[in-house]
């Protein structure tokens, strides 16, 4: 039911999970040790080393700092995905990072080296080198020698890692090549910024090690530093490490052996320890302070994000350009003159982007939109940023600030600094354009996608830990599928019991403990949906750019939470499928009426619009069109533009689990007074009635009722986003918003009301800023629909797939408001479906209902919707594309292959089968023509299916030497003649045939056929169940259908929602999960079902609540087809 | 479904499918009673087979009491498994077995029927051209197959028509069980059938379907030229085959004999010396028969048929195909000796159980090369053959960190070839090593500096012998943290040991994973425990020290302490910490 908002409601929860949940504790550290101890680590591995590193980046961070080193360094292999994390970490706590890398190299004699910057451009230079690195590599991987980063040394210390001897018995010939790396890396970096690292892990070479280390380090002149090869930052992580080597290597512990670590020494350890250690070696002690401090000249802080400047006019100062765009766009919105309120707002909004310098992102944001414009591709942006006065009058979004009643509060905050939001929606067939253009423009150094951290869930954790540890797949399976991962206590022993598990088993409470561990784990990047990145300077020089698993994508090693941190500014470019409708929908309006259509320029608050989504008419329309939404409109009646943005918002789990529906909808029924506890709340919530709708409103809430500052609300809103991660965040709340309220003098059950509806935002909540830009296109499909009806099912067809209806709902619907639906047809489809003038009047549209007919008569003219190629299930577009040209040539030559006499109905069209295989014979294959054939597409030529596919039998792909009419003509008479013994197929098993081609049939319903049979049965039509006089609630009614729509919403705990239809109308059935749980075959595979239950009324609302199911047999004859089974 | 009831066979009569059948020609008069079991009881429990699809288990195949509760092909296992009441049982689906079955299936039907071919993957084509007579007519023998196979617990579906695409259509389109289709009324019985019915490709099928042709007898009602240039000439040969205007051949199994050699006497005798010669005989025999179809034996039943008592069965195993008299010999006339004749020996029958190609071998000159020479596997043979198989153990290397953990004893004769250095008088339990207290016995140890096998890391160090059970000891040292100085036995005090020289530490944790207890819901199996300081693995760490004593001996001696956590870590070693010795250089 409720569709998961697109767009970027849900975060990161990293950040916020650490102060409640990953804090060490310090009762169990030592203060920092004293200052003869100083120590750094400068060799760590986080978990950005996928499946490697044990400990996320802040954990290591934090617990160096409660430790007492110095400073720490993050050195994953190849990447600096995870450095920005620790560089918050390491601003929380105080302690000094040194960004690094591990950098290991394609030639496996060449020894591993970790750098760390030293300075701003060392920085960018490293980024650079590991840019070059990954795009020379398919996608995760990084292919760099020695002499890459030789060509970029300048400004880094490098640590060199010795290979392991004991890894591979060493030939002379290996470690010849080492030496010979080393006097290379000596060269380049002298001895100053270059040491050799010293690691003791208690292993049974020690000794030898730290011997062939000393000596090299001598012999070479290069000093030596210590370093502990960290992967985890306390020992308790060596379990979760050896688990995590075993997913590296697709082994089980036991399998295992030497692959994993023998002990628990590469944790971080306190630098009293390291000085106990490496007390012979306090040189190399005394080196990692220094190396240190020799890095204080970097830190993230340094970077600088810089807009471009390409979308400014030469010698123009980009505000300036900005005013002047925005009062020329103001202009065009407004011929009649600027309306004096939002020419203040205009103003107001200006001297803020001013204030803030942001005047080159929205410069940017309209170039994007200007381009998509010049290529005619339908955007809209949304989000609070892109409902401003200024976006309107640049053309960003349609939605009007005089047009519209709302505030708009979260325009740009200064007290947060937060920068501006928006995304911006694109046609999602044609996003590929815009990115593409993106690239072009901006180059691939400076422009790339935003990464998204791809993390362990529950569900995968518990696969990949059961199965390292030793779990049979089954118990795998089962774990994972029947645990409810994001319940607060994941192994609650009594579903464990339940599912046939020992919950007091010590092996399985370790794979439960060990999989919660390992849960928020990053394991791989992708790419975020369409968050870009672009700067002025190179990209590559702030953060590494890598290759995506999508061919020409390119995307940055940071996600979204990381560049927000580091205040770098992203556009979202997204992709609507509803644009593309709309769209396309307008295109057939301008051509086959000549109105041009904008989704400005579509009338506003049109009353028959808002009558048609009162009567939940809304199939296929913008976001309205679930069953939720359906079964909502005809109670909350909107009449006005506003009312739809609520419509959008308040059909979402987090309004529906806060219970705010029902509240909203008694209030706006007048049966509940609206009352405001005091004059800030009616502020925040009076245009809602009082009711929490949108998730601004919750942060309006706690800063006006409970005296949260803003930068808190803003972290309430994480906290709600991430809740299911971290329940605990969230009670940190409850106590403060508590005590807040009751301090300004509320009600402690208000203000417990109020906590339990911001929580209940928890799953879900709806910006209003979203909303408002979802409902202008909610508006503008049901204005399509409503007047522009043929037009609106084509395009919607063109669009698919999309939405919730499959092409038969939309072609029935189009046909119960009186459009006439054609049948796929060689001669007059084309690949799309298109529109056709209605010859006759009367075409079936009298049975539309009364209102339809009145206004379609004096109406522009009536159409008919020509179904298109793409409906064949099999065809393929270039064939299809082959074969319209083929018969538009085939129609206008004069010598083209004569008619078949007395078959074709009529001229200008091809009649002749072989006629049109002998044209298209080299680009067509036969195979396509019979694609058509079964779909019933050549009734033009008089060719029934069956014929059609006769006689296309006997044609192959190999074309015949001669073209001679006569050898045609006579094989056509052998196909009459032979197809006459055929056996005449009967209509049901023609609809059967229908559907399975094209998934939809212009003949019958299927369910029509099987009515007296169903009837003997006792089977209900669907239609009778919605009235009230013969099937009234509470009465036991069976009905049957096939299965529209299935939907387990996540908020409706295990029930479940199907949609049935028959030749009647449709059905709605409710599974409650014992039921579900009971007929789980049929409820979940069968196309078509019989269902009985009871009847229960809401209004106008009718659901079957189910007690049996079945599964309905369409059977198209009495013969069975399938073998029977020995038995 | 011919792999639900080869496992259903399995799982009620322990007996691989069609042994049971067979055993009732071929076996000897003492078995012959040995009646087949009856009408199998329906077992209660569930038969799922599974295989595995990118991860997830999937049904392939279920029983009739699983499908009628709903579980149908490709379905999860999880989901499958909670659709049942009571817990079934689930093993892999295995076509190769399935296949092989069916090979036997179709040997079995050899003494029925002059010609038997396999159909597809349960299916069986049996060409039972001139039977009529010798069964009193067709219908008879479909009813002693049917009442076979029924009573062996094989689901089928049987038909005898005229032709072989006739009895296939009407098997597995029919609507009986069992039937029988004449010439006469041939045509009309398939007419009714569906085309599939045909043996018809699915492309064909589709095709013809389109057009709305179901059932053969439409088929048949269009011009032959107009089926033949559009579906092929294959539609109308599957028709013609059916119809018996053409000719269908099939692909005959070949039978196979059981490899057997015996000898009866003329009446019972105890003479033993008689009873050697004929199974000396017998085994010279065999070898000829075994050598001329280049199979070597890899498990023999000899059967001395006594009179009046019970066969003595002797088994005789080898750990390669072998084909050579003396060593069958030899394996066998020591058991011979033993056997007890009863009132005496009517008898002596050879039967191969098990045999394997022969490998062509080089003769003397290159023998060295082989990684498990003829010599080695004849001398594994005498001792398997003397001290039971179960007796005869191989040291093998497995990967672990932890010392006693790194090798195993393995049964030898189930172990494929490995590098001779883990293989020497030692396996078989024989000491070489002085040992360093003569209560314990040592094991050799594969990761010394000697072994360096494959895989592992050579440089490990690790003593030549390795205590069974480590040595508990007091250690001094000159501080809590200090050097070691000495050591001694804790058991019985005075001789202890002053170090001169001490390298270490190399530290070894627990494999943490090994539980003390069990689970059910765990697939992997304990190795086989030894040593005292396992169970307490998982909770502590060791440090291993190579001391050198004062008598110059190198000995590995370990410290036993609690895993460092991180409030401990920088504390010194515990009180609770305990010293072993483990191990000895020679």
């Amino acid at each position: 039911m409720p569709d998961e908002p697109p767009g970027k409601v849900r975060q990161h929860p990293m950040r916020l999970l650490l102060p409640t949940m990953r804090e060490p504790d310090p009762a169990q550290h030592k203060p920092a040790s004293p200052a003869e101890h100083l120590y750094a680590e400068l060799q760590v591995t986080s978990n950005f080393t996928f499946l490697t590193g044990a400990s996320h980046p802040d954990e290591l961070v934090r617990q160096a700092a409660a430790l007492g080193h110095c400073a720490i360094a993050i050195t994953d292999t190849n990447t600096l995905a995870g450095v920005v994390r620790a560089h918050v970490a390491a601003k929380d706590t105080g302690i000094q990072l040194l960004i690094g890398c591990r950098l290991v190299f394609t030639d496996p004699a060449q020894p591993s080296v970790l750098v760390y910057p030293t300075d701003l451009a060392a920085y960018g230079r490293l980024c650079r080198l590991l840019t070059v690195g990954k795009r020379r590599a398919p996608k995760g991987e990084c292919h760099l020698t020695l002499d890459d980063l030789l060509a970029h040394q300048q400004g880094l210390i490098a640590v060199v890692l010795l290979p392991n001897p004991s890894a591979s018995t060493p030939t002379d010939r290996s470690s010849a090549r080492t030496l010979e790396a080393l006097n290379e890396l000596r060269r380049a970096f002298d001895d100053d910024r270059l040491s050799l690292a010293l690691s003791i892990h208690h292993r049974h070479d020690d000794a030898d090690r730290v011997q062939r280390t000393a000596s090299f380090g001598s012999n070479l002149r290069i000093p030596l530093a210590v370093t502990n090869d960290v992967h985890y930052h306390t020992p308790e992580r060596r379990t979760l490490q050896d688990i995590l080597t075993c997913i590296r290597h697709g082994c089980t512990l036991e399998q295992a052996g030497f692959r994993l670590h023998p002990n628990a020494e590469r944790s971080l350890k306190p630098p009293a320890e390291m000085h106990r250690l490496f007390r012979e070696h306090a040189a190399a002690l005394a080196r990692t302070p220094l190396i240190a401090q020799r890095c204080k000249g970097f830190t993230l802080d340094q970077l600088r994000y810089n807009y471009p400047d390409e979308v400014v006019p030469p010698g123009v100062a980009s505000m300036d350009h900005l005013r002047a765009l925005t009062a020329s766009g103001a202009a065009e919105r407004y011929p009649d003159g600027v309306p004096s309120d939002v020419q203040s707002q205009i103003n107001h909004e200006l001297g803020l982007i001013a204030e803030l310098n942001y005047a080159p992102y929205f410069l940017t944001v309209h170039d994007l939109v200007r381009f998509a414009r010049s290529k005619s591709i339908l955007c809209q942006g949304r989000g609070a940023a892109a409902n401003s006065a200024v976006c309107f009058c640049l053309g960003v979004t349609a939605v009007d600030p005089s047009r519209s009643t709302m505030l708009f509060e979260r325009f740009i905050s200064k007290e947060r600094d937060e920068p501006p939001d928006i995304d911006i929606d694109f046609e999602h067939e044609r996003r590929e354009e815009v990115i593409q253009y993106l690239y072009a423009k901006y180059t691939r150094d400076r422009a790339a996608l935003t990464a998204e951290v791809v993390s362990y869930r529950g569900r995968s954790a518990v696969r990949d830990v059961g199965k390292a540890m030793g779990l049979s797949l089954d118990t795998v399976d089962a774990l994972a599928r029947e645990v409810d991962w994001w319940s607060q206590s994941p192994n609650d022993p009594h579903k464990l019991t339940a599912i046939g598990l020992n919950p007091r088993d010590p092996h399985l409470r370790s794979v439960l403990v060990h999989a919660c561990t390992l849960m928020g784990f990053p394991r791989h990047l992708s790419q975020h949906v369409g968050g870009f990145v672009i700067t002025r300077t190179p990209l590559c020089e702030l953060v590494p750019i890598e290759n995506a698993a999508m061919e020409d994508r390119t995307v940055i090693e940071w996600d979204k939470d990381d560049i927000e941190a580091l205040g770098m500014l992203k556009i979202d470019v997204l992709g609507l499928g509803m644009l593309t409708c709309l769209r396309k929908c307008m295109d057939l309006i301008a051509d086959s009426d000549g109105q041009r259509l904008t989704l400005a320029t579509i009338p506003s608050e049109d009353p028959a619009t808002y009558d048609m989504i009162c009567a939940a008419d809304t199939l296929g329309v913008f976001q309205i069109e679930s069953r939720a939404q359906m079964s909502m409109l005809p109670r909350l009646r909107p009449r006005r533009y506003y009312d739809l943005v609520i419509e959008v918002a308040i059909v979402r789990p987090g309004p529906i689990q806060g219970k705010m529906v029902h509240p909203y909808i008694r209030r706006r029924n007048g049966e509940e007074p609206v009352l405001f506890a005091s004059p800030e709340i009616e502020r925040v919530l009076g245009r809602t009635l009082g009711v929490p709708l949108f998730q601004e409103q919750c942060m309006a809430l706690a800063v006006a009722a409970a005296g949260f500052t803003p930068g808190e609300a803003d972290q309430l809103r994480r906290a709600m986003a991430a809740w299911k991660r971290s329940g605990q965040a969230l009670l940190k709340f409850e106590r403060k918003l508590i005590d807040g309220m009751s301090e300004r003098g509320y009600s402690a059950e208000f203000a417990g009301q109020v906590f339990q509806q911001i929580s209940g935002f928890s799953g879900y909540g709806f910006p209003e800023s979203h909303a408002a830009s979802f409902a202008i296109l909610v508006y503008a499909s049901c204005w399509l629909k409503r007047h522009k009806p043929a037009a609106f099912a084509t395009a919607l067809l063109n669009s698919q797939p999309m939405g919730f209806y499959q092409p038969a709902q939309i072609v029935q619907d189009a046909q119960r408001h009186g459009v006439e639906v054609r049948p796929i047809d060689v001669n007059h489809s084309d690949w799309d479906c298109t529109l056709e003038t209605s010859i006759g009047e009367g075409g079936g549209g009298g049975d539309a209902g009364s209102r339809q007919d009145g206004e379609r008569a004096h109406g522009t003219a009536k159409h008919a919707i020509r179904l298109g190629m793409r409906l064949v299930t099999g065809l393929s577009e270039a064939h299809a594309l082959a074969l319209v040209v083929a018969v538009r040539r085939l129609k206008v030559s004069p010598d083209g292959p004569g008619p078949v006499p007395g078959t074709g109905p009529g001229p200008g069209t091809v009649r002749s089968l072989e006629g049109l295989w002998r044209a298209t014979s080299d680009t067509v294959p036969i195979v396509a023509l019979r694609h058509l054939a079964r779909a019933d597409a050549f009734g033009s030529m008089g060719l029934s299916r069956q014929a059609a596919l006769w006689s296309l039998q006997r044609l192959h792909d190999e074309p015949m030497p001669l073209f001679d009419q006569r050898i045609d003509e006579q094989a056509g008479r052998e196909d009459r003649a032979s197809a006459a013994v055929l056996p005449l197929p009967t209509p049901f098993a023609e609809v059967q045939a229908d559907y399975a081609r094209a998934k939809l049939s212009l003949r019958a319903h299927p369910l029509s056929f099987l009515r007296d049979e169903l009837e003997q049965a006792g089977v209900t039509p669907c239609a009778t169940v919605n009235e009230p006089e013969q099937c009234p609630a509470g009465r036991q009614v069976s009905v049957a259908g096939l299965v529209l729509v299935r939907q387990r919403p996540g908020t409706a705990s295990g029930v479940v929602f199907i949609t049935i239809e028959d030749e009647t109308g449709i059905a709605n059935l409710v599974l409650f999960a014992k039921v579900f749980e009971r007929f789980r075959s049929v409820a979940r595979h069968s196309s078509a079902i019989v269902c009985t239950g009871r009847i229960e009324r809401a209004g106008q609302v009718v659901h079957i609540k189910a007690q049996r199911l079945r599964t309905l047999e369409m059977r198209a004859s009495d013969i069975s087809l399938k073998s029977r089974d020995f038995h | 479904m011919w792999p639900i009831d080869r496992v259903r066979r399995r799982l009620l009569h322990k007996d691989p499918l069609p042994e049971a059948l067979l055993r009732e020609q071929t076996l000897s008069r003492a078995v012959t009673n040995t009646s087949l079991p009856t009408r199998p009881q329906p077992t209660h429990t569930p038969i799922l087979l599974t295989h595995i699809d990118r991860d997830r288990t999937l049904i392939a195949a279920c029983c009739e009491r699983a499908r009628s509760a709903g579980i149908v092909h490709a379905m999860p296992l999880a989901e499958a498994r909670a659709l049942l009441r009571q817990a079934p049982h689930v093993e892999p689906f295995s076509p190769d077995a399935d296949a092989r079955g069916l090979i036997r299936l179709a040997r079995w039907a050899y003494r029925y029927v002059p010609r038997v071919a396999i159909d597809g993957t349960d299916g069986l084509l049996l060409d039972a051209t001139g039977c009529e007579r010798m069964y009193a007519g067709i219908d008879r023998l479909l009813r002693v197959l049917a009442g076979k196979l029924v009573r062996a617990g094989i689901g089928i579906r049987l038909a005898a028509a005229p032709t072989f695409g006739a009895a296939w259509a009407v098997a597995h389109f029919g609507s009986h069980n069992l039937t029988l289709v004449r010439q006469p009324e041939l045509a009309t019985v398939l007419g009714g059938l569906p085309i599939a019915a045909l043996r018809l490709s699915a492309l064909t099928l589709d095709a013809l379907r389109a057009v709305g042709v179901e059932r053969i007898s439409e088929l048949r009602a269009l011009p032959r030229a107009s089926i033949a240039a559009r579906y092929g000439s294959e539609t109308l040969l599957r028709l013609d085959q059916a119809m018996g205007s053409a000719i269908e051949s099939i692909d005959a199994v070949q039978p196979k004999w059981p490899i057997r050699v015996e000898r009866l006497f003329d009446g019972p005798t105890d003479r033993l010396d008689s009873i050697t010669l004929a199974a000396n005989g017998l085994v010279e025999m065999l070898a000829t028969e075994l050598t001329a179809k280049h199979r070597g034996t890899l498990s023999l039943r000899v059967e001395l048929i006594r009179s009046d008592l019970e066969p003595v069965f002797i088994l005789i195993r080898t750990s390669r195909p072998c084909a050579e008299p003396r060593h069958i010999w030899k394996l066998l006339a020591p058991k011979i000796e033993n056997a007890h004749l009863g009132f005496g020996v009517e008898g002596v029958r050879l039967l191969v159980l098990c045999s394997g190609q022969l490998r062509d071998t080089q003769g003397k000159c290159w023998a060295d090369d082989e990684a498990h020479p003829p010599e080695r596997s004849r001398l594994l043979d005498t001792l398997a053959a003397r001290l039971m198989p179960e007796r005869v153990l191989r040291p093998m290397l497995l990967e672990s960190h932890v010392p006693e953990r790194a090798v195993a004893l393995r049964p030898a004769l189930s172990l494929p070839a490995i590098a001779p250095p883990a293989f020497g008088p030692t396996a078989l339990g024989l000491q070489t090593n002085k040992p360093l207290r003569p209560a314990h016995h040592k094991r050799p140890n594969p990761l010394s500096p000697t072994s360096t096998a494959p895989g592992y890391p050579g440089m490990l160090e690790r003593p030549t012998s390795l205590l069974s059970e480590p040595l508990p000891i007091t250690v001094t040292l000159l501080l809590p943290d200090g050097p070691l100085v000495m050591f001694g036995s804790a058991s019985r005090g005075g001789a202890s040991h002053r170090v001169i020289a001490c390298h270490g530490p190399e530290r070894i944790a627990g494999e943490w994973w090994r539980h003390s207890a069990s689970s059910p819901t765990r697939t992997v199996t304990m190795q086989c425990e030894s040593g005292g300081a396992v169970a307490t693995a998982r909770t502590r760490e060791r440090d291993y020290f190579r001391v050198q004593t004062d008598d110059g001996r190198w000995v590995w001696i370990f410290r036993e302490s609690a895993l460092k956590t991180q409030s401990a870590q920088n504390g010194p070693a515990g009180s609770s910490d305990r010293w072993f010795i483990h191990g000895e250089w020679a």
